[in-house]
């Protein structure tokens, strides 16, 4: 019985699985079948009724590609499409119906008329943003209508225009049912192929990556304020186009049809679609059939309508196409053992050696410089400056400054945040900024890259002052940077990502990418393989074609690194590039540095890891508050007492190095073996995964009552996934958790916050719009005990003096590491049994790492427990008692802290190389 | 979030599968035409013509096969509430003549195609109808703009279209050959406003209109024909967007007072929707305005009361008779039609019908009239209905030709508003 129920559920799996693997597989073979069976099925069944709705279901497939155009790809929440479909409509109407024009033409001048509007109101319109532009593109469909009913003896006003004649090509009429709705279909699959091409694009590209952060792209070189404007004409160019159609199909036109109802139909549409250019075929095609098949059900059709509708956002938010995205290829391809480059269509980049899969992942992170770098160097017409500037270099014949910074300042209100800072660095050099956090270090970053506005003071790139430049220009003359807090485009693949940092040296426009021109895909292909390089330079080709989003943080910052690297800069400013990495990744890291100098280009770095500064630079300037203390050769700063005193801490100083101050050992307050304390936490065999990928396979261990528990491991070990799983945003598969004695398996984030866990999650996670006090607030919100909370956060205050200097003010003006301490006095304050600590040290200057730990320990001793993920293993080992090492997704060796210090096999283990023989557990 | 997306898998297959198979259903369901409310009442089976409550199925029974007419209209969506006064005379139109016998023995079946008040549906829901119900005529649309669009499908296709809406001068020059408007335009409407206005010897009126053409070519017309007489007819130069019943005519309002006060007429012709008539007859009252205040055709209808009946107190309007036929005199023609209808209609649904009602009912009692000549036959119904001459219809009477596709000129009667209720006044044809 139960054989034969799992024979039949197995059976049906694998019916599901064929469904699918037809419709995820090969979406092109998917979208051949879809225009096959648009040309043939009016032969094979011909309803006039049915051609009329699929004729309408057309025209709206060139609304919702308009749609997907502006608000699916290039971000922008515009409701100007009805507005632009009208004027399409009414330009055909009156051209025709007034003065004779003949139909084709009006078809072209009703799409022209359209993209002109868009090109007018465009530029000041596009400056809103969200639902600003939302009502602004509303308020342009009222002034349409106003126009329409205001000036009848041309349309007709409210009661519309009629007769429009039948549209002629070349003398046939198009004027019965079939050839109508071919007619509009040509134009729709026409459409949505040259769109398909002109979004593989630079141009898809560039809507994408201003979609998402208009920042990032900027200072890659992208103009966003014209590739807004070109979004929007291009949408409002197809929405002219079908309302051009749809004027000819209906044969009349009224106001009524291009309010804002039509314009939230397509909307719908996409969404229901699932945001894919295809996808919107189907949700046009399904809305449409909805929408007119159950009309005769009268009454209901608009109940059904809403029904189906609610269904689709409640279980299917992603869209119909949307829930086939990249994980479920990944477990089609797992299930049905097919290759990669089968299923997702593309081949695979990179030939032979990324295939060699993941058992050289390890190796990789270790370039062959020469070997790995040699291709980067760019084909010397690309780049006739850094040519020359590597010429110059090996002739050694001059150290002429490429970047100067003359007398800047910057001012936030009253807080000046640079004070006249000036400094030169010369073309080739590595030049290192340190400095405590919040002395300034971003913010000059910014001023370079013309994101911040100087106060005072000139900036000088190349020659040439750049003070009055906008970012996009600055970037493209020849300067790429990185965020300290990430700014990857998570709409796209790491491919797509570096790509877009390959924006400043293509030419390409939309009618070139649209129609495939010879040069836009020689242009193409070199980007692809300037972005293989820049990807194979940082090891990340493994992951080319994963979504950028799904990386793990310090992955996405060489992610970064790539991106900048892609555009070939003169300048790379890296703002803390070795945040999150751990020694292995930190030395490769300093390798390619290395490598990117010996290119002739020349680096500027934000950094905190003095060790990487001092080994790595050629020339350091230190920042405090704003105003440069010190200046010159590494040793020389190093010795600067003035540096010493702000930054570096006298025990740098004495070359104590990464061993930070311990007031207690962990051993010394710790209670021999026999009378161990009992566990608060017991994790026991818990599996967790993303969709079909499981990231961790049953992970054991427990956390004894008053003790720390380091968790140590490689990027992508699962580390921040086993602590989103015990703080409830993650739910496990498999397995149980159980704190203090009580199974909190599977409960809500909020109900595991109230018993007593509380995180501090990677990237801080602030609540940057409120001010500290209520940052912290917030994070008192579900302790059991309210009346605690005026002791803990005097504690709080007590523990990081800053935070109460500056409570009122908003958490987004701090510093990263007062940001980091802010997101710890949030846990704290929810008066936490047991912290969750999330890589607390990230992003943190030294004096700050050792302030931070000695609170650590100050907390520990006053009996907190916690459970640290951290990838400076020595720091987390020196103040754990305990300490767990994954290694993807299992426990791969557990032990006192003490033991497991000593122990080779975690520094092999943790330092990310690969481990021969499997490490067994010990307990 | 991460959490949701695995979810979602499963999900994927479900919801695409439900989704696959509510298109399907509404497919194969509009490809058969088995979702119309169709309505067809079966004579009573003894023939005895007493029986007051005829049954009602979805299943013809009479021997002769059933006629079917279409009706397109706004079901649901913004013009939806006229349309629910349409499909009651219409039900009460084809209950009484299937009861009746039908037509020669044939049931009438009404196919309903709701526009959901969108062009696009519109234009699909005649094809619809012409195409794959086969229908013999079509009744509707109501909406102007989708006449437009509807009309070049009937005409194409050669189908009888009666449509509820007020014919253009175009229209009138040069009517479709299939398409007839049955119900009256400007020209009955100025026809009466003068009749109104000669009665009670104004020499010098005042007009005022909302952006509605049958009321700005209403009062253009009366203009003129009202010269011809000695009666001075100034129309003001204010006006406004009838479109939004929201609307706040505060300001249109003050506009009129002071506009009416400078041209000092005897009686405004105030020529609004019944929506806005209240609100403006009660702002013009508070500016001083005192004259006589005369109300368009379309303020005839019981939603006048809907902001209250004492802002509407007084006014006058043209209406048909069958607001409240028992008070017509006597010897009013067709009063016989007006009273069964009248009857008839309070008694099926508990409140007196109101004009748009009658759209409906005259419609399929027009293409009843033409079938009992026709038979079955697109091509000579459309010749049976330009025949018609002096049919009582509740709208009016009606005369049609080959030229004149309107049929009905005239069936206003005088009404004054009193205390929430339309009380008659006078017959004016």
């Amino acid at each position: 019985m139960t054989v034969s129920s799992t024979a039949a559920t197995e059976k049906r799996l694998e019916v599901f699985d064929r469904v699918r693997w037809a419709l995820v597989a090969r979406p092109v073979a998917l979208k051949f079948a879809l225009v096959a069976v648009l040309v043939l099925w009016p032969l094979a069944y011909s309803s006039l009724y049915g051609l009329s709705v699929m004729t309408t279901a057309g025209l709206y497939v060139l609304v919702v590609v308009s749609v997907h155009v502006i608000l699916g790809e290039a971000g922008q929440l515009s409701f100007g499409h009805a507005t632009f479909y009208g004027i399409g409509a009414y330009s055909v109407g009156v051209l025709a119906v007034k003065y004779g024009v003949p139909t084709l033409l009006c078809l072209v001048a009703g799409a022209l008329i359209a993209s002109l509007a868009a090109l007018v109101v465009g530029r000041p319109v596009l400056r809103l943003k969200y639902f600003y532009l939302a009502l602004a593109t509303i308020g342009l469909g009222q002034i349409f209508a106003v126009v329409v009913s205001q000036t009848p003896s041309l349309t007709g006003g409210a009661m519309g225009l009629a007769p429009i004649p039948d549209l002629r090509i070349l003398g046939y009429a198009f004027e019965g049912y079939e050839s109508r709705y071919y007619l509009v279909w040509v134009f729709a699959l026409l459409v949505l192929l040259f769109t398909e091409k002109v979004l593989k694009s630079r141009v898809g590209r560039s809507f994408r990556a201003v979609a998402t952060s208009e920042t990032a792209a900027a200072t890659l070189g992208v103009r966003t304020a014209n590739w807004k404007l070109l979004a929007f004409v291009l949408s409002a160019a197809y929405a002219g186009l079908a309302g051009g159609l749809f004027a000819f199909v209906t044969g009349a036109i009224s106001p009524a049809s291009f309010s804002f109802n039509a314009a939230l139909l397509p909307v719908i549409m996409m969404l229901v679609g699932g945001r894919s250019l295809w996808g919107g075929v189907l949700g046009a095609i399904l809305m449409t059939w909805l929408l007119n098949g159950l009309s005769g059900a009268q009454q209901y059709s608009g109940l059904v309508y809403t029904i189906v509708l609610l269904l689709l956002l409640l279980f299917l938010p992603a869209g119909v196409s949307g829930g086939l995205r990249h994980e479920h290829r990944s477990w089609l391809r797992a299930r049905l053992g097919l290759s990669r480059a089968a299923v997702s269509g593309v081949p695979s980049p990179g030939g032979p050696a990324s295939e060699a899969g993941s058992p050289a992942a390890g190796s990789a992170l270790v370039p062959a410089t020469g070997a790995v770098v040699g291709p980067m160097r760019p084909p010397l017409s690309a780049i006739p400056q850094a040519a020359t500037a590597v010429a110059r270099k090996r002739n050694g014949s001059s150290v002429s400054p490429l970047l100067e910074i003359r007398g800047v300042s910057v001012d936030f209100g009253g807080l000046r945040a640079v004070n006249d800072v000036s400094l030169v660095v010369v073309e080739g050099s590595i030049t290192a900024i340190i400095g405590p956090n919040g002395a300034g270090k971003t913010t000059l970053f910014n001023v370079i890259t013309r994101l911040q506005r100087p106060t005072t003071g000139d900036i000088v790139f190349g020659g040439q002052s750049i003070t009055g430049e906008s970012a996009a220009a600055a970037a493209r003359l020849g300067m790429a940077r990185t965020f300290q807090n990430l700014r990857i485009f998570p709409n796209m693949t790491v491919l797509e990502n570096v790509l877009v940092g390959c924006h400043r040296h293509e030419r390409s426009g939309i009618f070139a990418a649209g129609l495939g021109l010879p040069s836009q895909r020689r242009e193409e292909r070199r980007s692809q393989e300037r972005a293989q390089e820049a990807l194979a330079l940082m090891g990340l080709e493994e992951h080319a074609h994963l979504p950028a989003a799904a990386l793990p943080y310090g992955r996405q910052r060489l992610v970064e690194i790539a991106r900048a690297l892609a555009s070939q800069p003169r300048l790379l400013l890296l703002d803390e590039p070795a945040a999150g990495m751990n020694g292995a990744e930190r030395s490769a890291l300093v390798e390619r540095i290395a490598a990117i100098r010996e290119e002739g280009v020349t680096v500027l770095l934000v950094e905190h890891d003095i060790e990487l500064v001092m080994g790595l630079s050629d020339a350091v300037v230190v920042l405090d508050h704003g105003s440069l203390i010190g200046q010159g050769a590494p040793e020389q700063v190093r010795a600067d007492p003035a540096v010493i005193e702000a930054y570096l801490g006298v025990r740098r100083a004495e070359g104590h190095d990464r061993t930070p101050p311990r007031a207690v050992r962990p051993d010394a307050h710790r209670p021999d073996g026999s009378s161990a304390p009992s566990p608060l936490l017991v994790v026991g065999d818990v599996r967790t995964a993303y969709g079909p990928i499981e990231a961790l396979h049953g992970v054991s261990l427990e956390v004894p009552e008053g003790q720390i528990v380091a968790v140590l491991g490689a990027n992508g070990a699962g580390k921040s996934t086993l602590l989103y799983t015990i703080s409830g945003a993650l739910k496990p598969t498999a397995g149980r958790i159980e704190f203090a004695g009580q199974d909190v398996t599977g409960l809500s984030a909020p109900s595991v916050a109230s018993l007593g866990i509380r995180q501090v999650p990677e990237g801080r996670r602030i609540f940057t719009s409120l001010n500290v006090e209520d940052n912290l607030l917030m994070g008192a919100s579900g302790r059991p005990d309210r009346a605690g909370y005026e002791d803990d956060l005097a504690f709080i205050y007590d523990l990081f003096p800053i935070l109460a200097e500056r409570r009122s003010q908003p958490a987004r003006t701090l510093s990263g590491g007062q940001q980091q301490m802010l997101a710890i006095g949030r846990a704290l304050a929810g008066g936490p049994r047991l912290l969750l600590l999330d890589e607390p040290s990230l992003g943190l200057a030294p004096r700050l790492v050792e302030h931070i730990f000695e609170s650590l320990v100050k907390l520990n001793d006053r009996g907190l427990t916690m459970l640290m993920v951290e990838q400076n293993a020595e720091l987390a080992l020196s103040v754990a008692h305990h300490a767990v090492v994954l290694q993807t997704g299992t426990v791969a060796l557990a032990g006192p802290a003490a033991a497991l210090r000593r122990d080779d096999r975690v520094r092999e283990c943790y330092l990310g190389q690969v481990a021969e023989r499997p490490l067994s557990v010990s307990r | 979030m991460r959490a949701g997306r695995r979810r979602q898998g499963r999900w994927v297959v479900l919801i695409a599968g439900v989704l696959a198979v509510a298109l399907g259903v509404a497919v194969l369901l509009a490809g058969c035409g088995g979702t119309e409310t169709t309505t067809t009442t079966t004579p009573p089976a003894t023939g005895s013509e007493t029986t007051t409550t005829p049954t009602t199925s979805t299943e013809p029974t009479a021997d002769a096969p059933t006629i079917k007419i279409g009706h397109l209209d706004s079901i649901s969506g913004p013009g939806a509430a006229a349309a629910s006064s349409i499909v009651d005379g219409l039900d009460l139109a084809v209950e009484k003549i299937n009861a009746a016998g039908g037509i020669n023995g044939s049931m009438l079946e009404i196919v309903t195609v709701d526009d959901g008040s969108d062009m696009g549906k519109a234009a699909a829901g005649a094809t619809k109808l012409v195409e794959q119900d086969k229908v013999t005529a079509i009744l509707g649309p109501f909406v102007p703009p989708f006449g437009m669009a509807v009309r070049q499908i009937t005409e194409k296709a050669e189908v009888p279209n009666l449509m509820f809406i007020s014919a253009m001068p175009d229209d009138l020059a040069q009517p479709g050959a299939w398409t007839f408007h049955t119900i009256q335009t400007f020209d009955a409407n100025a026809a009466a406003l003068l009749g109104i206005v000669r009665a009670h010897g104004f020499k010098k009126v005042a007009a005022v209109s909302d952006q509605v053409p049958v009321h700005v070519l209403s009062l253009q017309m009366l203009k003129e024909e009202a010269a011809k007489e000695g009666i001075e007819v100034t129309i003001l130069p204010d006006t406004w967007e009838a479109s939004d019943p929201n609307m706040n005519m505060g300001p249109i309002s003050n506009k009129i007072a002071a506009s009416t006060k400078s041209a000092d007429p005897e009686a405004l012709l105030l020529q609004a929707t019944a929506l806005q008539v209240g609100q403006v007859m009660k702002n013009l009252q508070t500016q001083g305005i005192t004259v006589p205040i005369i109300g368009s055709p379309a303020a005839a209808h019981p939603v006048l009361f809907a902001m209250g009946p004492e802002q509407v107190e007084g006014l006058i309007v043209p209406g048909p008779g069958m607001l409240d036929a028992h008070a017509l005199p006597d010897d009013y023609p067709g009063k016989d039609v007006l009273v069964d209808y009248f009857d008839s209609f309070t008694a099926k649904f508990g409140h007196p019908p109101d004009f748009m009602s009658g759209y409906g009912y005259d419609g399929l009692y027009l293409i009843a009239e033409g079938l009992k000549t026709s038979g079955d036959d697109r091509a000579k119904l459309r010749d049976a209905i330009e025949g018609i001459k002096g049919f009582n219809g509740v709208l009016g009477p009606f005369s049609f030709s080959a030229t004149d596709h309107v049929g009905v000129h005239g069936g206003f009667v005088e009404w004054k508003v009193e205390g929430g209720r339309f009380v008659f006044v006078r017959t004016l044809d």
